[in-house]
Order: C-alpha cells, then structure tokens, then sequence
C-alpha cells in the first residue's frame, strides 16, 4: 500500500509556490498540470470504489474499468475551463496537454514508488508509453470539445463521441501491456505510433485546409 | 486447436478493420475538402470508434479467448457509433415532415423489443439499457428521416412492419420454446432476417439507379446497416460471421452516402 496522497501533496506543493512567479500561459499550464495530477488520484479513488462495490478484483478493474472512470476525470475539467473561461481553441490544447502531462507523471511516480525503480528500461519505455497515451486520449477530448464549440447544433454527440473515443483508446493500451510477451510490446508501442499517426493526419488536415 | 469457425469470424473481423481504416482515412480526406461539414466529422468519428472497437474485441479475443467480456471500453464506444450514426442522419436529413404516432410507436417498439431480448440472452441489463436506448434512438432518427424524404413507398412500410413483429415474435419464441422446433423458428427468423436485406438494398440500388439526392440515400443506406446490426445483435456462431461480414460490406455504403451527401453542399 502506498501513501498516494501524501506523494501528491509532496508533488503539488513546489508547483503551488511556481504559480505565483510564473503568469500568463506559463502559469495556466502548471496550474492544468496540477490539475491532473489531483484527478488522477480522484481516478484511482473512484476505481477502487468500483472494484470494492462491484467486486471486479484489482486487475479487471486496472485493466477494464479504469480507462472509462479515468477518461472521464480528465474530461471535467476540460468541460469545466471550456464553460466558465472560454478559452481560444490553442489554449485549451495547451491546458488539456498539461493535464495529460500531469496526470501521467502521478500515475507513473505512484507506480514506481509500489513497483520499485530498479529496471531503468522499464521505466523509460514506461515512461514514454504513458505519458504519450494520456496526453493523446486527452488531445481527442480537446478536439472533441474544440468540434462541439465549432458546430454548436450537435454538440453533445461530439463531446461523447470524442470521450468514447479516448476511452477505448485507453482501454486497449491497458488491455495490451496487462500480459507480458508480444502484446505488451504492442502496447507500449502504441502511444508513439499514435501520436505519429496524429501528426502526420494534423499536417494533412491543415494542408487541405490552407489550400481550401 | 482454434475451430475453423473462430478463424473465419477473426479473419473477417480483421478485414473489417482494414476496411474501416482505409474509410476513415478517405473521411479525413473528405474533412479537408469539404467546407467544415459536421457530417464527415461525425463519420470520421463514427469510424474511428468501430475500429477501435473492433481491434479492442480482436485483442480481447486472442488475449482470452472462449471467455466472457466483463463491462469495458467497447460496450461505450458501441453506444457512441449508435449515437454518432444518429447524428449522420439528423445532420444530412431535412425535415418537412413529422413521422406519425404509428411510425414513431413502431420504431420505438422495435428498439426496446430488441433490448429486451438482449437482457434475456445476455443478462447484462445495465450495458444493454445503455447500448439499447441509443440504439433506439438510432431507430427513431432513421424511421423520421425515411418519413420525411418519403424514401419507401406504403407497400415497402408494411412489408417491413410485418418483419420487424416477425422477428420479435421469432426471437421470442426461440426462448421458449425448449424441443426440437426450435430449429424451424430460428431458421425463420434469419430467411426475414435476409428477406428484409433484400428489401432494403432492393431500395437503395432503386434510388441511386433514380439518381436520387443524398437526403434520400443516406437514411435508407443507414437503415440497412441498422436492420444488419441487429441481425449480428440477435447471432452466433457462424450466422454472426455472416453478419460481420455483411456490416463490413454495408459500411462503404454508408461511407459512399456521407461523402455523397458532403460533397452536394
């Protein structure tokens, strides 16, 4: 068992002090990274809940429930900062890139800190796979809210659209690194190929664009 | 030793993510050129979840095979392509017209009906209520869209009226009923089941053969991957297969109806 909240508190208190000599979009991003690293936790309590009451067991609930509860904690806020703020389209790219980032790296200390750090490979590709993932499902649910704020007649039909989309992308990469061997191989790999994917259709896109 | 059967159903699975994937690369090729149509964006969206879907089921399948998916990702993804395929069709329709009370009691019957027996086979009512409520949804958009393009003629109506009872009744019937006839009923739900493909592609082939616009096409090209789904919903075995491998050949058409419908604005 591992204190999580205390490794948050211990996180978030250097990031607090940085907001008041930081402003402007420096200060927006650490204040989304905080953001997420806060949503992660409320994540994992809402997992456990599901695990404890359901009685899923731990693993099924990693592996199938988190995605969904996970998804959904990082679309709130996202939701919340479109409502209230109203922010240009890059700025909430930005602020959902900073909550991906956030949410990744304190899942990834939380892991290290039950697992142990010894395999600096693991860790590495672990890392990566991670940080990458969350900060692309949470791009897709940007875009999702970004489509919905364009063609505001069916806008709810995006957002979940988009929310179902980062959901079950991040179901199959929990699905694949689950087992050890080729699959898990597959889905560390998968973030960075998604990624690329995304780049290169963005580039595409804006190309049409331009042109159009 | 994997059946012959599970290969087939995996081959055809795999050939459908080929497809969607070459689909949704054209979708996003459509976005670019069309003018910030929400139509193809929705599409794009709509493919983007059945491929995921599918490679989700497909990596489900080889990772645990022969056991049962507790509630995951997919079953919201498959509530979200209902939802997306119901925005499609809101999206490209223009309505002149409401459906009448029959029309709307029917589709909306058939939709629950169908939820029903999915809890009665499968027992999993919450992810069936969900799935089932925007598929219904789906049902009623696409039943107002027909209305209002008037896309069917009276006869083709009632033909479909008396399958969609049929096949109720049918299903019904096969829960309980527990001796040999079994087999004749289940043998008559699928030549319906068939017979009601027929009939919409009879349909589809007719309007584009009219040169008809794509307020006409889509929700017919629409129904009939609907009828399709609920044809794989209510299989197994090797007539799921079947049906797979008909979904896959219907979603070009769907594409082919989007982009049509794009491209005339």
């Amino acid at each position: 068992m591992i204190y999580s909240e205390n490794i948050l508190i211990c996180m978030v208190l250097p990031l607090i002090l940085t907001v008041f000599f930081v402003k402007d979009g420096t200060r927006r991003f650490v204040l989304s990274f905080i953001l997420g690293m806060v949503m992660c936790l409320l994540g994992a309590y809402v997992s456990g809940f599901i695990d404890a009451s359901w009685g899923y067991g731990t693993m099924d609930t990693a592996i199938f429930i988190s995605p969904v509860v996970e998804e959904a904690m990082k679309f709130l806020p996202l939701l919340f900062c479109l409502l209230m703020f109203e922010p240009e389209d890059e700025e909430l790219f930005h602020a959902a890139v900073g909550l991906g980032a956030g949410f990744a790296s304190f899942e990834n200390v939380c892991t290290m800190v039950s697992s142990g750090t010894e395999s600096i490979r693991l860790i590495l590709v672990r890392g990566l796979a991670v940080g990458v993932m969350h900060i692309v499902s949470v791009s897709a649910l940007a875009l999702g809210l970004v489509l919905a704020r364009h063609f505001k007649i069916t806008g709810v039909s995006s957002i979940l659209g988009a929310l179902s989309v980062s959901m079950l992308y991040h179901g199959i990469y929990n699905l694949l690194v689950s087992e050890s061997g080729i699959f898990r191989i597959i889905g560390f790999a998968l973030p960075v190929i998604t990624a690329l994917l995304i780049f290169h259709i963005y580039r595409r896109l804006r190309i049409h664009l331009y042109k159009a | 030793m994997a059946s012959g059967a599970y290969v087939i159903s995996i081959l055809i699975s795999a050939l459908q993510i080929i497809v969607l994937a070459v689909l949704l690369s054209l979708s996003i090729g459509v976005i670019g050129k069309s003018q910030k149509s929400l139509s193809v964006v929705h599409m794009a969206l709509c493919l983007a979840l059945w491929l995921m879907g599918d490679l989700y089921w497909i990596v489900y399948d080889l990772m645990r095979p022969e056991s049962r998916m507790p509630f995951a990702a997919n079953e919201i993804g498959e509530a979200a392509i209902f939802l997306m395929m119901a925005a499609i069709v809101n999206s490209v329709a223009v309505y002149v017209t409401y459906p009448s009370a029959v029309h709307t009691v029917s589709s909306v019957l058939f939709g629950i009906g169908n939820v029903v027996l999915w809890i009665a086979w499968s027992g999993e009512w919450i992810q069936d209520i969900l799935i089932g409520t925007v598929y219904t949804w789906l049902l009623y958009s696409i039943v107002r869209a027909i209305v209002s393009e008037m896309a069917f003629n009276r006869q083709e109506w009632i033909l479909l009226c008396i399958f969609c009872a049929a096949l109720l009744a049918g299903w019904g019937l096969i829960f309980v009923i527990k001796d040999k006839s079994v087999r004749i009923v289940e043998a008559g739900v699928y030549v319906i089941l068939f017979a009601g493909v027929l009939l919409l592609l009879n349909r589809l082939i007719r309007l584009y053969r009219q040169k008809e616009g794509p307020q006409r096409l889509l929700p017919v090209a629409f129904a009939l991957i609907a009828w399709v789904i609920t044809g794989k919903y209510m299989s197994e075995g090797t007539m799921y297969t079947v049906f797979l491998l008909l979904e896959t050949m219907c979603l070009p058409v769907c594409f082919a109806s989007v982009r049509k419908a794009v491209m005339a604005i």
